[in-house]
Parts: C-alpha cells; structure tokens; sequence
C-alpha cells in the first residue's frame, strides 16, 4: 500500500509538470514576413476644406508603383481597453473604429483638424442642401478581389443601418435614398439638411464588400473582416493581439508605410508605460496625466498632447431633483459659475494639462467663439448675485461625481465643492461608481448637481448640444419642436427652449457662415442662462517612440496609421 | 467509491442550479445594460430599442424561463457585448488562465513545502524566522504592487523578461511568480504547523526508535501525515487561480478569464458574467471532488 501511495504521489507531481509544460508550450504570435511589391512614399494629399473644391487624385501606374520600397517592419500599438468587435458598425467602444480604420475606408480621408480629402471617392459635388453627388474610383477592389462600386457603396448603406447588432446604425439612419447614377456614381439624398453629415459619411461610412459580407453575415464578419485599405487582416487572439498584415495591391503608393501592425489590448496604464519604455509597443494610447513627466525624460520616447473634443462641466439637473431648489434662479447659476476657480484646480490637480472653456462649446470644435472669456474667478461677485437671489447665507444642495471615470474626478470634485462652500453654500458630496452614475443620470435620478463630460466623434458641436441639451419628451411639459422630435438624449437633465431654438436654427443648415454666428450667440447665452458650470476641457496624451516616423495624432479616439513608419 | 463519486456530482447539479439561479437575479441587481452598450450620443429612442431587441423589457420570470431553457439544453447563452456564444468566449480565454494557475501552484507549492518543513524541522531557529517573514511576505504584499514591482526590475531596469502579455514562456514567469505569492505564504505556515504537530506524535519517536534516518522520517513518516491540509489548500488555491486573477490579468495584459469576467461586468454583459459564474462552478466543484478523492491516496484511512 505505501508503495502504491508514492505511486499516486509521483503521479501528480507529474501532472503538475505536465500542466506546467502544456502552459510554457504556448508560442509567441507568428508573423509573416512581408511580400509587399516596392511603393513610391506619396506626398500627403492636398486637404479640401471645402466639400466641393477635390481634386481628383491621380491613379497610380505600375511604373509608380515599381520605383517605390516594399512597407518593412511591425508597429506594435498599445491599446487600453479590448475591442466587442472588428465591424465599426458593431462597435460599442472606440477602439473599435480606431482599428477598423487601417483595414476599411470611407469615401473621404478625416484629417485630424476635420478636414477632408478624397479617398474611396474621386470627388463629391454637394447639389443642394439634402443630396450629395460621388464620384467613385473605378480602380478600387476589396482585398478579396471584389470590385468596389456604385453597388458596394448602396449594399454597405444598406448593411449598416439594418445590422442586427448596429450600435452606430444612426449615423446611416438620417439617409432617405442612395441613388445609383452608374457604376461608379452615387446620389446620397438625407431627410433634413444635415452640417455634420459630410464629416459623418468620412468618420463613419465604411465600404463592405457585398458577396463576402453577406455570405459570411454579421458574426462572420465581425471575426474575420475584409475592406479596401492598407491593411488586411489577419488575426484576433481575444484580449491579446489583433494583427495586420500590409495590403500588396493597395492603390495608392506608398501605403502602408509598415509591413506589419498589431494592436495589443494593456489595460493597467503602469503595464502599458512600461511595455512602451521596454519597446514591447511604439505606440501607446491613453496615458494618464501623472506618467507624462516620467515618459518626457526618456529619450527614447516622445509624448504627444492634443486637446481632447470632451467638454467637461458641472450639470444643473433641473428637470427632476434641481426643479424647486435656488438653481432655477438664473443669478444663482450665474454665481455658481463665478465661484469656482478653474485655474488653480487645472494647476493644482491636472498638472495644467486643461483649457478652461467659456462655455459647453470646446476649443476644438466648429463654432468656438474664441473672442468670448469665460467666465472669471470671483468669489465676490459670486456672493453679491447670490444675496441678489436671495441666498445671503447661502443653501444646502447635492452633488455627484463618477468616481473613476474620468482623471482625477475625486479631487476635482472635492475641490469644486470647497469653492462652493466658500461663498455659502453647503454641498453633499457623493462619488459613485460611474456605472451606477450613469443609470441614474439617464434616470435623471441624480443630485440636483454633478460633475460629467461629453465628448464628440466629431470636431462639430452639433452632436454634443443635442446630446447634453435636447431633453427626452416624457421629461418636459409640452413638446419638443416638430425638427427634433424624438431626438431627445437620455443624458439631457436641463429644458431651456431658447437655447433649443438656437440648436435647430444651427442643426439643420449647411451654411457654415450663419452657424458660426449663431454658436457664438450660444455660447454667449449659455453664460448668461448657464446649463452647467462650465469647466475644461483636458490633454490627451500618447507615447511614441523615436522609430516612428510620420505619426499624427487626432483630437477625437480615431488614428489611421497608413502613412506611419518603424525604423529598425 | 463509485457511489461516493456519483453521489458528489449529483450535489454539484444542486450547486450548479442555485448558482444560475443566484447569478442570473443578481446581475439584473446591476442595472440596465442598455445604457452602458449604447455609445453615448445615442438617443433615448435609439436606447429604447436596443433594450427590446435583446429582450430586456419583456418580464423577469420570462427572461429566466427563457435562460433556464437554454442550460438545460447546454446552451450558456450570447454574450451581448462580443455577440457571439458565451461559452466560446470563455474557451478561448481558458488556456492562457490554466497556464497561468498551474505554474503558479507550481511555484507555490514547490517553494512552500520544503520552506515549511525546514522551519518546522528547527522552531524558533534563524532558518524559521525567514521562512516564516518569507510566508509573511507572500500573504500580506498586495499582488497588484508585487506585479508592478516585478516589471519595473525585471523587465525594464534588468530587461530580461518582456513586461506584458502572452508571448513565449519567458512571459509567464512574472505573472505566475506574482499569482503564486498568496498560496506560497498561506501553504507554507500550512506546512510548518502540520509538520509541527504530527512531529510529536509517537509515531515518529517510534521510527526514530527503528533507527531510521531523519530524511526517511520526514518523507514517508510525517510530511505524508501532514500533506491532507496542505493538498486541502492547494486545491482551493488553483481553484482561486483557475477562475482568474484580475489584477494580475490586467497588470499583465495576461489574456485570461479574470479579464473577461470583469470586462463582462463591467459592461453589464449579463449572459457572459452567469456563464463565467457557472463555468467557474462547474469547474470548482470538479477540483473540490479530486482533492477528496486524493485523500484516500494519500491515507488509507480515509474511506469513502
């Protein structure tokens, strides 16, 4: 018996050996080698600003394509979340459309200062204010072999507004018709004239190839997709990599500029600095405030900031729990926003990586007023408006914040409350854990105070206005005007129907000159009449190291790393 | 035995069955996961649909009819979040985390016994006095620090391993080494008691007495007295580990199930989170039955 028992005792050592030995077998990811025909680096194309002013871009010629150097290298992009899936139409996270991007185009190339160029369309021609003309490539394929068309463009349209799982199906859903001209000319006809909709169709518009798309349906499509870009896809390893290989036939020379891009999910941002410094990735997105310094003395590495399109502000919910309390009291909204002091708190506690904003209209987007001051620190006046309104000595009121949502909202929000107490109001400060936050704030259950951000796909305001301003109907007296019907948001918690005129006399124009005039006068009025304490807007910031060549980065989550270059 | 075995996964049917039923409810504790999903310039319309469309406005009993019917057939349901089948989700994810928990039971045990034995071979020696401070170390240091201690010095100060995630076995040794801390401390105070106590059973004095060598006392005599707390814990420990460390898995951009769970949380993807909760039920209850059984292996005089 005893031998047998060191028998049982051997054997499962040995299998924990075993165990051992299958864990170590696991190998590192293969990757191809690059069998890219040689390229011509191309100049960066032209940029159009205005919509109908492109010029067509020439297409390439074998002999163009023959001078050029095959795309060499792997870039290794770190990434600080996972992606649900590979089809942008399906994508609940940005990342989603950062990745689909170097594999899938649009008809238009989105510069990151929102600019366009043409890409998959030659040219586009806007008829009136509800059509636009395209004019398509005609020498365009998917990397499957199909040609890319007048038909693609309309089964793509079709694809994307009716996908089962489309949770960004609305960005199609505005379209009334896609009208084939010809093979490769497309009528896009919209139901109201919309000022987003060019910068829509290049941020959103992505090209399916019809037979591959619809015989392997959206599952199949979302694990193993197929576009017309620089890239073609190669793999996914669920919470590890996703991997690109260069397209050999791509038409445009030069593109790709790597032979080889893998993007690799690093949640933890100490782990993704540090995969950054160790040259495991050259690119890493996303990185908080408080590893900048550290990164800046590595020679090695580069940091690059930009302005990001989020606006930040503290929300008066006055369709629920504000209505009744002091801030329906214009005056005391008004002090609200004179007490806070917005410079100390972007020194003090974000390093000054923050722009204060003079209103819910960020710095980077189309309308700003930069000729506006926001509204300055003066505890002083502050208190003079409040005895003004009749709150001398001040009142008790709630406020909330999403803990761990955004940089450093613990502090930020203790420090907002402070300056609130400090000309008399006593404030009841609640972090919660923001996914609760949010349930609630769609509920319109929270505090009548709380701190949030709304950030934009676009370099336009129009989407954000609607989103933090266009109140859902069941919440308002009466209705909303026939324009916007049903296109309340469930993060809305204020009803002002001023500004809501404003919003529909700037929502539904293509005239940029006329909504320029009036942003400005929104913003105007949304000191006068605040909505919010309106705050800042913060840095983005992401790692690059010195091998990377030719890298831009946007303000917004999108990167396209087509004409990006790794040296050994 | 047999009926002991048939016996013990009739209850696991039992376990598994209140599991479903308490994770399912549970989640539904959360909150909507429609607000979470949709992005945020969404509207309140555009929410309300995706709300219908997967199902989430028809009654709670409905929903879990609907669910209870589809385990009974095997099917742990859709993740809504990835839009694929749960279960496949988990598979891929299964291996990285197996790796991960043998090599850390691995490590934990083979640091722990002989730590164990050496300090209770000699109490109160200096011998005992480390490895008591190393199993003290291992217990209390936050694994999460420990994590990021360990890719600071090793990878990029030393730069001998790669910082993170799943390339090649040279990654595994930091992750495993960070998992492996808790149940090394825990496994080698187990260790150092056991032995502690069977050393002074008559037995022992007896083998002595037959003028066997200490070597011989301590393997065949007391360490096989003193191993069914020892192999007790190590099954709960790689059970802890087999279910996923998310710390360590986020630290290490380790692929595991860990990460899974918690991303499904975290979007309140609620088919995904009852499929971890259940496949981490299956396979517990499973590990819990071995470690039983290998009682008898160990100890003739546990009978089933």
């Amino acid at each position: 018996m005893r031998q047998y028992n060191v028998h049982m005792l051997s054997l499962l050592v040995g299998l924990l050996v075993m165990l051992l030995l299958a864990a170590c077998a696991g190998g590192a990811p293969a990757v191809a080698p690059a069998t890219s025909p040689p390229a011509e680096v191309e100049e960066p194309q032209e940029m159009a600003t205005e919509p109908p002013a492109v010029e067509p871009t020439a297409a390439p010629t074998e002999e163009m394509a023959m001078e050029g150097e095959a795309p060499e290298g792997t870039l290794t992009v770190g990434l600080p979340g996972e992606v649900n899936s590979l089809d942008p139409v399906e994508g609940s996270v940005e990342y989603v459309i950062t990745i689909a991007r170097q594999y899938t185009q649009t008809p238009m190339y989105l510069h990151p200062d929102g600019s366009l160029s043409p890409q998959l369309a030659e040219s586009w021609e806007v008829e009136d204010d509800t059509t636009v003309l395209f004019h398509l490539r005609d020498d365009v394929t998917f990397t499957n072999g199909e040609p890319f068309n007048a038909d693609a463009f309309e089964f793509s349209w079709h694809w994307s507004e009716d996908h089962p799982n489309g949770r960004n199906s609305r960005y199609y859903a505005a379209i009334e018709d896609i009208e084939k001209i010809d093979d490769y000319t497309v009528r896009v006809t919209v139901e109201a004239p919309d000022p987003v909709l060019l910068e829509a169709i290049a941020a959103w518009w992505f090209m399916y190839p019809p037979e591959y798309t619809a015989e392997v349906g959206p599952e199949g499509f979302s694990q193993h997709p197929i576009g017309t870009g620089p890239f073609i896809f190669e793999e996914w390893v669920k919470g590890d990599h996703i991997t690109f290989q260069a397209n050999p036939d791509y038409y445009e020379p030069g593109r790709p500029g790597v032979a080889t891009l893998i993007y690799r999910p690093i949640p933890e941002d100490a782990s993704r600095v540090a995969a950054l410094q160790t040259g495991q990735i050259d690119i890493a997105r996303n990185l908080p405030v408080e590893m900048v310094p550290q990164l800046e003395d590595d020679p090695e590495i580069e940091v690059y900031r930009e302005l990001s399109t989020r606006t930040y502000y503290i929300m008066f919910n006055n369709l629920t729990t504000g209505a009744g309390t002091p801030l329906e009291d214009k005056l005391v909204r008004q002090a609200l926003n004179s007490a806070v002091d917005r410079e100390t708190i972007i020194d003090a506690i974000l390093d000054g990586n923050a722009e204060i904003n003079n209103s819910f209209i960020g710095q980077t987007q189309f309308g700003h007023d930069p000729d506006l001051e926001a509204i300055p620190y003066d505890p002083d006046k502050a208190r003079d408006l409040l005895a003004e309104a009749g709150y001398a000595d001040g009142f008790e009121i709630g406020m909330a914040c999403p803990s761990g949502a955004y940089t450093k909202v613990r502090e930020i929000c203790q420090a907002i409350a402070g300056y609130l107490e400090e000309v008399g109001l006593t404030v009841e400060l609640e972090m919660m854990e923001s996914t609760k936050f949010w349930d609630l704030e769609a509920t319109k259950d929270l505090p009548p105070l709380y701190f949030d951000g709304y950030g934009s796909r676009f370099l336009d305001p129009n989407t954000q206005i609607r989103g933090a301003f266009i109140p859902e109907e069941e919440y308002i007296e009466g209705s909303l005007p026939d324009e916007i019907v049903g296109a309340g948001s469930q993060w809305a918690s204020w009803h002002d129907p001023h500004l809501i005129d404003l919003y529909i006399d700037q929502a539904f124009t293509l005239d940029q000159e006329h909504r320029r005039d009036v942003l400005h006068e929104m913003a105007r009025y949304m000191q006068e009449e605040p909505g919010a304490i309106w705050l800042w807007q913060v840095h983005n910031f992401e790692g690059v190291r010195d091998r990377v060549g030719n890298y831009t980065m946007y303000p917004n989550d999108a990167q396209i790393l087509w004409d990006v270059t790794v040296a050994e | 035995m047999q009926r002991y075995i048939v016996i013990r996964l009739l209850q696991g049917i039992f376990v598994f069955w209140g599991i479903a039923v308490i994770v399912f409810f549970m989640v539904r504790l959360t909150g909507d996961p429609a607000v979470i999903m949709m992005p945020q310039d969404a509207t309140a319309e555009q929410v309300a649909e995706f709300r219908e469309r997967m199902g989430f406005d028809r009654p709670l009993w409905v929903q879990f009819v609907d669910y209870a019917g589809g385990l009974l057939k095997g099917d742990f349901g859709r993740s809504l979040h990835w839009n694929l089948p749960a279960l496949e989700l988990i598979l891929q994810r299964l291996r990285p985390t197996l790796e991960l928990a043998a090599a850390g039971i691995v490590i934990a045990v083979t640091l722990a016994v002989p730590l164990g034995i050496i300090s209770a071979s000699k109490p109160g020696s200096i011998w005992d006095g480390i490895a008591q401070a190393v199993a003290l170390l291992g217990q209390s240091l936050p694994t999460y620090w420990i994590g990021l201690v360990l890719i600071l010095v090793l990878a990029v100060q030393l730069e001998l391993l790669p910082a993170t995630g799943r390339v090649g076995w040279r990654s595994l040794i930091m992750p495993a080494m960070t998992i492996s801390m808790g149940a090394m401390g825990r496994l080698t105070r187990l260790t150092r008691s056991a032995m502690l106590e069977v050393l002074q059973q008559d037995y022992i004095r007896t083998a002595y007495g037959k003028g066997l060598r200490q070597r011989t006392v301590y393997v065949r005599h007391a360490l096989r007295n003193a191993a069914i707390p020892v192999l007790t814990y190590t099954g709960v420990a790689f059970g802890y580990m087999l279910g996923g460390s998310v710390l360590i898995e986020t630290v290490f951009a380790w692929p595991g199930v860990g990460r899974l769970a918690y991303q499904a949380i975290s979007v309140r993807d609620f088919p995904l989170v009852q499929a971890v909760a259940l496949f981490m039920s299956v396979v517990i209850v499973i590990l819990n039955l071995v470690v039983d059984l290998a009682y008898g292996f160990i100890n003739p005089e546990v009978r089933y």
